[in-house]
C-alpha cells in the first residue's frame, strides 16, 4: 500500500491527476524504494537458487581439491585429506571419463540432430493441416508429460536383447523383444540391443570381407568427385534443375561413399569411432527422440504460425516451391525458434541421466555410460562400501560437465547467433 | 448496419449449407493422405502406450517376452503381441498391492504400498508446485515490471543456473541438507522437505514468466498504477488472470517434475518412497522372473494421473508452452 503513494510522481504533469504531494522526491530515494519492494519480490526465488543452485557448485569445486573424503560430516573436510588438483590430473588420464565423454558428445550429437529434424518434420506436415490440428498436438505431446521411468520399461520390452550373455546364439523362437520379433519375422539377424557395445555401422556391413586397398581409393576418389559436382551444381545450376542434379550426385556420393567407409572401417578393423555409434546408443537416441519430440512441436509449430501467410504467397508468386520455399523462406524465419529448440535440446541431452539408468535394469553398458550415468558410478558405486567414497572425484566430473555445457553453449551462441534472423 | 447484418445472414442462410458441403466435399480428399500420414506417424508414437496397457492386462503366461515365440511370425501374431487373449483387470489390483520387498496378503486399498507412494508423491508435489509458483510468479513480475538496482545482474546469474545439471548438485545438496537438518530436523534428509524443497525456484519458470508478465501491455499497467493499484494488486488482479496459460504451465511443469522425480528421492530420502522409484523398486526385483504384466500395470498406475491430468488443462497448457520459444 505504501507504493500507492510512492508511485505518481511521474504522473504529476498529467492533466486532471490532483495530487497534493509535490514531486519533489530525489530519484535515488525512489527507485531506492522501488528497488526494495523489487528485492522483496524476488528474495524468495534468490534464496532458493543460491542455496541449492549456485552455492552447491561453487561447493562441488571446493570439494573437488580434496581427495579421499570418506564421510563428509561437516561442511569442511578434515585438511589432511587437501589434495589441490590431483583430481583434475587423475580424471584427464581416466580412460572412463574419456570413454563418457565421447559417449556423451555422441549422444547429444545423434539428438540434436535427429530430434530437431524429425520435429520439423512433422511440424511442417501438422503446419499443413487445416482441421484437428489441436488433437494432433495434443497427442504427439503425450509422451514428454509421462514419466521416463515407466516408458523405459516399455522400451525395454520394445528393444529388448535376445540374451543378456553375448555368448548365447540368436534364437528366432525367442527374440526378447519386438524389434528382434520384426527382424527374426524378415529374416534380419536379431541384435542385443541395449547391451551390446558392438558399433552399427559394424553390425550392418560386417560381412568379414577382405580389404582392397586400390579400391579403396578408388571409391573415395569418386566419393570426393560426387561430392564436388554436386556442389558445383548447387552453385551454378538455375535454382530448379541445379536442385534435382546435385540432389542425385549426393545420393551417389553417399552410395560410394558408404562403400568407402565399410572398406576403410575394415582396414582399420572397425575400431573406435569407424563402427558408429553402438547399437545400444542408437536404441536410447531413438527413445530420447520420441520422448521429446512433442515439446519440439509444439514450440515449432508456434513459430511457424508466427510466419505471415502473405510472405508464403509472395515467395510461390516468384516461383519458390517445396525445397527451395523451405530453404529460402520457411528455415531462416524460423530460425529463431530453431535456435532456442538447439539451446533447449542441448543442455538437456547433456543433463539425460534417467533414461541412461532406467532402460537398462542390469546398469548401463560401457557404451551407454554417459557423463551423468558416469558420475553417479563413482559416487555410489565405487569405492569401498559407504555411499560417499568419491565425492571429491565426483565433484571433479560435475566442474567438468559445467564447463563443457557451459563451453559448447558459447560456441552455439558466438557460431549461430549471427545466423539467426530476428526481423 | 446492425439491422444489415441478420437481414443478410438469414437471406444467405439457404445458401451456406449448400457451400459448405460443397467445400468439404472439395477439401476432405485434398488433405486425407496428409492425415493419412499423421495417423501413421502418431500411431508409431502412441505404439509404447498400446503395448503397455496391453500386456498389462494379460494372463502371466502370455506376458514375459519369451511369451512372443511363435514359429509363425505373421500380422496375426504380431497383434497377439499386445492384445491379451483374455482380459485380466485384476493385473492392477495386484500391481498396486505388490511390494518389492516382502508378501504381504491383500491388504485395503489405502495400505497399500502404492497407496503409499501417491500419498506421499502427492504431498511433495502439491507442496512443490505452490512454491514454484510463489517464487517464480514474484521473481518473474519483478524482473519484467520493475526498476531496482542490479536488475542485469541478477538476472544474469538467474540465468546462469539454467545450465547447471541437477543432478550434478545432488551431492553438494546432499551435504547442505542434512547441514540444515542439524539447524531443525524437519529440514533435514529423510524428511518430506527436503524432497521439494531445493526445487521450489527454478530459473526456466522464472524466465518463462517474465517472458508472459513483458507481453502485458504498458498502457494497461499504466492505467491501473493511475487507478492506484499497488505493485502487488497489479500482479494479482490483472497481470496473474491475463497470464493464466504461463501460470498454469508452470504449475503443471512443477508438479510433473516432482511426480517424475526419481534420483533426487532416491538419494535424499530413501526412507520415504514416491512412485518413481516405487516403480523402479518393483523392477529391480523381478529380475528373471519379471512379472512385465504386473510391471506395466504399475507402470499405468503411474502415469494414468499425470496424463489426466494433462488432458483437463491441455488446452491451455499447450497454449503455454507454444509461447516460450517465441522471443
Amino acid at each position: 500500500m505504501a507504493l500507492v503513494s510512492a508511485k505518481p510522481t511521474e504522473k504529476a504533469s498529467l492533466p486532471g491527476s490532483n495530487l497534493e504531494r509535490p514531486p519533489d522526491r530525489t530519484k535515488f530515494s525512489k527507485k531506492l524504494r522501488g528497488s526494495l519492494q523489487a528485492y522483496l519480490f524476488i528474495a524468495p526465488a534468490m534464496l532458493i537458487l543460491f542455496v541449492f543452485h549456485f552455492f552447491p557448485i561453487v561447493y562441488a569445486f571446493f570439494l573437488s581439491l580434496y581427495s579421499r573424503i570418506s564421510v563428509v560430516k561437516g561442511l569442511i573436510p578434515p585438511a589432511e585429506s587437501f589434495a589441490g588438483f590431483d583430481n583434475y590430473g587423475r580424471l584427464l588420464t581416466d580412460p572412463d571419463w574419456w570413454n563418457s565423454f565421447f559417449n556423451t558428445l555422441g549422444y547429444v550429437t545423434g539428438v540434436v540432430v535427429l530430434g530437431l529434424s524429425a520435429s520439423l518434420g512433422v511440424a511442417l506436415l501438422l503446419d499443413k493441416v487445416k482441421q484437428g490440428k489441436e488433437f494432433y498436438r495434443i497427442a504427439f505431446f503425450l509422451p514428454y508429460v509421462t514419466s521416463l521411468v515407466a516408458v523405459a520399461t516399455v522400451w525395454y520390452l520394445i528393444f529388448g536383447p535376445f540374451a543378456s550373455n553375448a555368448l548365447v546364439k540368436p534364437n528366432p523362437n525367442n527374440p526378447g523383444g519386438v524389434v528382434n520379433w520384426i527382424f527374426s519375422a524378415f529374416g534380419i539377424p536379431m541384435q542385443r540391443w541395449l547391451l551390446d557395445d558392438k558399433g552399427i555401422f559394424r553390425i550392418i556391413f560386417d560381412n568379414g570381407g577382405r580389404v582392397d586397398p586400390a579400391q579403396l581409393i578408388i571409391w573415395l576418389g569418386l566419393t570426393a568427385l560426387l561430392v564436388g559436382g554436386a556442389i558445383l551444381s548447387y552453385r551454378r545450376l538455375p535454382d530448379n534443375i541445379g536442385g534435382w542434379v546435385s540432389g542425385i550426385l549426393v545420393v551417389g556420393a553417399g552410395l560410394v561413399g558408404w562403400s568407402a567407409w565399410v572398406e576403410l572401417a575394415h582396414l582399420l578393423r572397425w575400431e573406435g569411432w569407424l563402427a558408429g555409434p553402438s547399437i545400444g546408443m542408437v536404441a536410447v537416441i531413438i527413445v530420447a527422440v520420441w520422448y521429446s519430440l512433442g515439446f519440439n512441436i509444439i514450440i515449432l509449430l508456434a513459430g511457424l504460425s508466427n510466419i505471415s501467410r502473405e510472405l508464403y504467397e509472395a515467395a510461390r508468386m516468384d516461383g519458390a516451391r517445396g525445397w527451395s520455399m523451405l530453404r529460402r523462406i520457411t528455415i531462416p524465419l524460423l530460425s529463431p525458434t530453431l535456435f532456442f529448440l538447439l539451446i533447449v535440446t542441448t543442455i538437456s541431452a547433456f543433463q539425460a541421466f534417467t533414461l541412461f539408468f532406467a532402460i537398462v535394469p542390469g546398469g548401463a553398458t560401457r557404451s551407454l555410460t554417459v557423463l551423468s550415468i558416469f558420475y553417479y558410478d563413482v559416487t555410489f558405486k565405487r569405492g569401498s562400501g559407504a555411499a560417499t567414497a568419491g565425492f571429491g572425484y565426483s565433484s571433479t566430473i560435475v566442474i567438468f560437465m559445467l564447463i563443457l555445457i557451459v563451453g559448447i553453449n558459447q560456441l552455439q551462441q558466438r557460431f549461430l547467433a549471427n545466423k539467426v534472423n530476428y526481423d | 448496419m446492425i439491422k444489415t447484418q441478420p437481414l443478410n445472414s438469414s437471406v444467405l442462410q439457404p445458401s451456406t449449407p449448400d457451400q459448405t458441403r460443397s467445400r468439404r466435399r472439395f477439401r476432405l480428399p485434398q488433405q486425407l493422405p496428409l492425415h493419412i500420414v499423421i495417423i501413421v506417424l502418431l500411431l508409431i508414437m502412441l505404439f509404447p502406450f498400446f503395448w503397455m496397457v496391453g500386456t498389462s492386462l494379460k494372463p502371466d503366461a502370455e506376458a514375459t517376452p519369451g511369451g512372443l515365440a511363435g514359429k509363425t511370425k505373421d500380422l496375426g501374431t504380431f497383434l497377439k503381441l499386445f492384445w491379451p487373449s483374455e482380459f485380466h483387470f485384476e493385473n492392477y489390483v495386484k500391481a498396486w498391492n505388490t511390494s518389492y520387498n516382502s508378501t504381504i496378503p491383500i491388504k485395503s486399498f489405502f495400505e497399500a504400498p502404492f497407496a503409499t507412494y501417491f500419498f506421499n508423491s502427492l504431498v511433495i508435489g502439491v507442496a512443490e508446485t505452490v512454491g514454484v509458483l510463489i517464487t517464480s510468479i514474484l521473481a518473474g513480475y519483478a524482473f519484467a515490471r520493475m526498476e531496482f538496482v542490479g536488475k542485469g545482474f541478477l538476472f544474469a546469474f538467474i540465468l546462469a543456473t539454467l545450465s547447471i545439471p541437477h543432478e550434478a548438485s545432488y551431492i553438494p545438496n546432499l551435504v547442505i541438507v542434512s547441514q540444515l537438518g542439524n539447524l531443525a530436523s524437519w529440514l533435514g534428509a529423510n524428511t518430506y522437505t527436503a524432497l521439494f524443497l531445493p526445487w521450489i525456484a527454478s530459473a526456466f519458470y522464472i524466465f518463462l514468466l517474465r517472458q508472459f508478465f513483458m507481453g502485458i501491455p504498458n498502457e494497461l499497467y499504466e492505467a491501473s498504477l493511475l487507478d492506484g493499484i499497488s505493485q502487488f494488486g497489479f500482479l494479482w488482479r490483472i497481470a496473474m488472470p491475463l497470464s493464466s496459460p504461463a501460470i498454469l504451465t508452470v504449475a503443471l511443469f512443477a508438479f510433473l517434475g516432482n511426480w517424475n522425480a526419481f534420483l533426487w528421492p532416491l538419494i535424499v530420502a530413501p526412507n520415504i518412497p514416491v512412485v518413481q522409484t516405487g516403480l523402479r523398486t518393483f523392477l529391480a526385483t523381478a529380475d528373471v522372473q519379471t512379472e512385465w504384466n504386473l510391471l506395466m500395470a504399475a507402470s499405468t498406475i503411474v502415469i494414468i494421473p499425470i496424463v489426466l491430468l494433462y488432458f483437463l488443462v491441455q488446452k491451455r497448457f499447450i497454449e503455454g508452452i507454444s509461447r516460450t520459444g517465441i522471443k
